[in-house]
């Protein structure tokens, strides 16, 4: 039993073991089409949306390190790749980023946790950051996205993580706590390192868009 | 003030508000002549004075609008209004309190009489910003967009609660909304950092202004309708020239952001208020700046984010709304250039 949408694949292969495509009788050929329209894309969910907040700023540089030799907090890789909800990869994306630094505060003077990636024909991306802190309106950490690429329809979200105290160790029953977090899929699983001398975190934070 | 306390200990909003909690009758008491606290029972969100000057008004967290003596801080009334209705605004003249109710109906009161006087259907969320033109017949409301980003709009309705239009705004929401002393203009601020200037008489968007970095929380237009003020997360305050929309100045020197602004009647000086991060636990400024010249003519402490700023129509007091507390500023003793 399938209980995801079934792939192109197994679209067509379930219309000819039932006669469908060889005979062309029971299902019009409009039904099918539609069948495997909404399955091409809808292949994929896309990524959720979340509020774009106060803080975003205009300008910042296309730069992967956010993270300055020296800086306190605990050390953070994000990467993902950004394709559609076809499961293409997409061209041309332009990511903003930003987030607090270790302690909660957003960077309002300069462009200190703050980036715009530019991803010329590699649909993927990564920043090495560090996790951001606890703030008193929004107790959740999180870092903010916003994603604009051609032919796609502009994502705002944010990314959040299944290790912030915040979700008391049960995101599942707890994301929904304060109405902060809009969807349970943005609350993503750490994976933590150890290296000698220094423990890192990595977060996959894979980005799906919509076609325009 | 009370003799035995000293000034020090006065201007110090902390031991203010320790002090107005323990001698209830502080809470008029006077900091420099014709300076004014007035201590409300609930955390006030608007404040604006009647037009007659006489009375300021409150709108407060525990659904009540309440008003007091400008001049002498004493209480007079308050007004009630539905316990579920949210986002209180308060007219220029402190005669009509516009809230939002859980559907994101839109309420009109009268605050003379107390009445809900017009009640329509608002946009799915209810808005979060509402802007009333000065001859009252247009409302605009825009709020934080919806999370699926399909309502980045500013809704125009009329005074009867039709609505004419819907307008474009940027991604991600709208930080404020004015309209233009003539009401010819509308203007929102958006969380994507723009400014958008439309004509309000048919929604043709007049200028899109794209220069800010951050995104701004406070406009204000002057009264002689010159000069737009737009001021928020930078700290600064830019003024445009609203014939061409180019930014003719820039204020510097509030140490931290900036959620309220108004202007002096003869448009001779603007007031903001500020917010910083550690809203709770760090004092910010309210800060009176001489508009020709760019200096800032007075700064005091507030101890809490100020929610919202208002001139008297005379000129000759201000108002600033934080927390629980109402600062009424004598201008002329003080600020007057």
């Amino acid at each position: 039993m399938i209980d995801r949408k079934p792939s192109r694949r197994e679209v067509i292969e379930n219309c000819i073991s039932r006669g469908l495509l060889l005979a062309g009788v029971p299902m019009a050929s409009s039904s099918l089409f539609s069948l495997w329209a909404q399955t091409e894309n809808q292949a994929h969910k896309p990524t959720p949306t979340e509020v774009l907040g106060p803080f975003f700023k205009k300008g910042a540089p296309n730069a992967s390190l956010l993270r300055a030799a020296g800086d306190p907090g605990f050390p953070l890789h994000v990467s993902g790749k950004v394709t559609n909800t076809r499961g293409e990869i997409v061209h041309g994306a332009q990511i903003d980023i930003w987030q607090t630094n270790h302690q909660g505060f957003y960077d309002l003077q300069g462009f200190r946790y703050r980036t715009r990636l530019v991803l010329e024909s590699a649909s993927e991306y990564a920043i090495e950051t560090v996790l951001p802190g606890h703030y008193d309106d929004r107790p959740a950490q999180h870092i903010h996205y916003m994603i604009s690429a051609p032919g796609h329809k502009p994502l705002i979200t944010q990314l959040y993580f299944a290790t912030d105290p915040f979700f008391e160790g049960d995101p599942d029953k707890n994301y929904r706590k304060r109405s902060i977090v809009s969807h349970r899929d943005l609350v993503r699983p750490v994976m933590l390192f150890e290296q000698p001398g220094a423990a890192h975190a990595t977060v996959d934070f894979g980005i799906c868009l919509e076609k325009a | 003030m009370q003799p035995w306390i000293s000034a020090s200990v006065w201007k110090r909003p902390d031991m203010r508000a320790v002090l107005m909690l323990v001698f209830p009758t502080l809470a008029i008491a006077q900091t420099v002549a014709g300076d004014r606290v007035i201590a409300s029972d609930s955390p006030i969100e608007a404040v604006s004075f009647s037009a007659d000057g006489r009375s300021i008004a409150a709108a407060c967290q525990d659904h009540q609008v309440r008003f007091w003596n400008a001049r002498t801080g004493e209480f007079q009334r308050a007004v009630a209004f539905n316990k579920e209705d949210v986002r209180p605004s308060i007219s220029d003249r402190a005669d009509l309190l516009v809230t939002t109710g859980p559907d994101g109906a839109i309420v009109m009161r009268d605050l003379e009489t107390g009445r809900t006087i017009r009640r329509f259907s608002g946009p799915a969320r209810a808005p979060r910003e509402i802007a009333f033109s000065p001859d009252r017949k247009l409302i605009a409301g825009a709020g934080l967009a919806r999370i699926d980003g399909s309502e980045n709009t500013v809704t125009v309705w009329d005074a009867s609660g039709t609505k004419l239009r819907a307008l474009q705004a940027g991604l991600g929401g709208v930080s404020a909304l004015a309209f233009s002393p003539d009401g010819a203009t509308l203007v929102a601020a958006g969380f994507d950092t723009n400014l958008r200037a439309w004509r309000a008489r048919d929604g043709e968007l007049l200028r899109l202004i794209e220069d800010p970095p951050l995104a701004m929380f406070a406009l204000a237009f002057s009264p002689d309708g010159n000069y737009l003020a737009t001021a928020g997360a930078d700290r600064n305050v830019y003024l445009w020239d609203t014939k061409t929309w180019n930014m003719v100045r820039k204020l510097t020197g509030q140490p931290e952001m900036i959620s309220a602004m108004a202007f002096s009647p003869d448009s001779r000086i603007l007031l903001t208020g500020g917010f910083s991060e550690f809203t709770l636990r760090n004092p910010v400024q309210v800060v009176f700046w001489e508009l020709a010249s760019g200096k800032i003519l007075r700064s005091e402490q507030s101890s809490h984010r100020v929610e919202s700023a208002a001139f008297s129509p005379d000129g000759t007091q201000a108002a600033t709304a934080s927390d629980r507390t109402v600062s009424i500023w004598a201008v002329a003793a003080a600020a007057k250039p």
